[in-house]
């Protein structure tokens, strides 16, 4: 696999998922989205600390109704973690910081 | 190490104090928040055009002007920490001020943690909490699920106004739940309100629960005038209800008033404790404008300022 560590989109979610055997950390956001724009530093710095077992993939969700709605998203942030196409945890809002570091450590 | 002023909160007040202190060379350690009461940058980052801040004369995005601020905040010194305040202890000289990783002892503090959404607490409001129903309009409006939906909006202040003609660009239609038979919202508000075609108000109803499978489908409202019951199918309920003071942090410490607000004592920013100031919504359930609360942080910094050169 590349060194890449923060991908974009639906493309890069679903080759990951096909192709990847690190876990998968999925953002969804949106524009406008104070709360998307609070928590995307502290997943990038969650991201480069855990580079060597996990994914950052962010998507806009009005860029991607279609996976927004498959994955039931309602309010933004949302995040997922991935193994492949399992989805392993959906965190729904903006969560005490510790959370996402935990929730991914759980799973390592 | 002590330092000399820490300021705890992120919106117009703390960021101004921020400016403030650093130009007086403080040197402030601002705690902005992480999840806890609100975003970092406080309630301006969940509005969009913001019309009346002086200096603007074609309005500027709620956004745009917090990132404004803390830019200038940190362009005069302060130190920004991302983390929510956990716990404060104001009771000794030097203040302490802890988040879940981190202590801070400072000569002196600003409070400027400001007020939350409410919400109604509605039967069926914890199931469907992210999940079809909102305190953000602005946040959640854009999502793929409330396109072409109709949705409702509860309140009848400015903030309600401003969601429901919002969510007009996104809802097929938006009912307006106003719980009395008027609206506060400004003159200006208002026209838009009862002029728009997608707009439905209904006066004196109170949603009393929400209800669907999975995802929010119907609320039912009670009339307030003969308590009769009916039901409205809606994908998205958004609250524009008013606020409640963050101030859970501070209780048993500095003094409060019946609704939760930090008193502050004469024409100043002064707590009932030496050392401790507090700016902004807070302190303050009248006015609540950016600009009011950025003009208390200025008076907060100020008197910090004076109080640490005679101390």
């Amino acid at each position: 696999m590349s060194e890449q560590i923060f991908f974009q989109g639906r493309a890069a979610l679903e080759k990951l998922q096909s192709e990847s055997d690190k876990l998968i950390l999925l953002e969804i956001s949106a524009p406008h989205c104070g709360s998307c724009d609070t928590l995307r530093p502290l997943l990038h710095q969650l991201a480069t600390e855990q580079s060597d077992n996990l994914h950052l993939v962010e998507v806009d969700m009005t860029e991607e109704p279609d996976l927004a709605i498959a994955l039931g998203i309602r309010s933004v942030p949302t995040v997922v973690l991935f193994k492949g196409d399992r989805q392993l945890e959906k965190i729904v809002g903006l969560k005490p910081k510790k959370l996402y570091t935990e929730t991914v450590v759980k799973y390592l | 190490m002590v330092e000399q002023l820490v300021i705890i909160g992120s919106g117009p007040a703390g960021y101004t104090a921020a400016i403030y202190a650093g130009r007086a060379q403080l040197q402030p350690i601002l705690f902005e928040g992480f999840e806890a009461g609100g975003l970092p940058g406080g309630q301006l980052m969940t509005t969009t055009e913001v019309e009346n801040f002086p200096g603007f004369s074609e309005g500027i995005q709620g956004p745009k002007l917090m990132k404004e601020m803390r830019q200038q905040a940190i362009r005069w010194g302060a130190k920004l920490i991302t983390d929510d305040v956990i716990t404060v202890d104001f009771s000794q000289s030097p203040l302490t001020i802890a988040t879940s990783d981190l202590e801070v002892k400072s000569y002196a503090a600003i409070v400027c943690t400001g007020a939350t959404a409410k919400r109604l607490h509605i039967a069926g409001e914890e199931e469907f909490w992210n999940n079809g129903i909102s305190a953000c309009a602005v946040c959640d409006g854009t999502n793929p699920l409330f396109q072409n939906v109709e949705i409702a909006v509860v309140g009848g202040g400015d903030s309600a106004a401003e969601e429901a003609l919002y969510m007009t660009k996104y809802a097929s239609k938006v009912h307006l739940l106003v719980r009395s038979d008027r609206l506060r919202a400004s003159k200006v508000m208002q026209e838009r309100i009862l002029n728009h075609d997608k707009i439905q108000v209904h006066w004196r109803v109170l949603p009393i629960s929400a209800h669907g499978s999975d995802i929010l489908q119907s609320i039912q409202l009670q009339d307030r005038k003969d308590n009769s019951i009916t039901e409205l199918k809606v994908g998205g309920l958004f609250y524009a209800i008013g606020h409640t003071p963050n101030t859970q942090l501070f209780a048993g410490q500095l003094d409060l008033d019946q609704k939760g607000y930090i008193k502050t004592y004469g024409k100043t920013t002064a707590t009932n404790i030496a050392g401790v100031w507090a700016a902004g919504d807070v302190q303050d359930h009248i006015y609540r404008q950016a600009i009011t609360a950025a003009g208390t942080g200025c008076m907060a910094a100020l008197e910090a300022e004076r109080w640490l050169v005679e101390k």
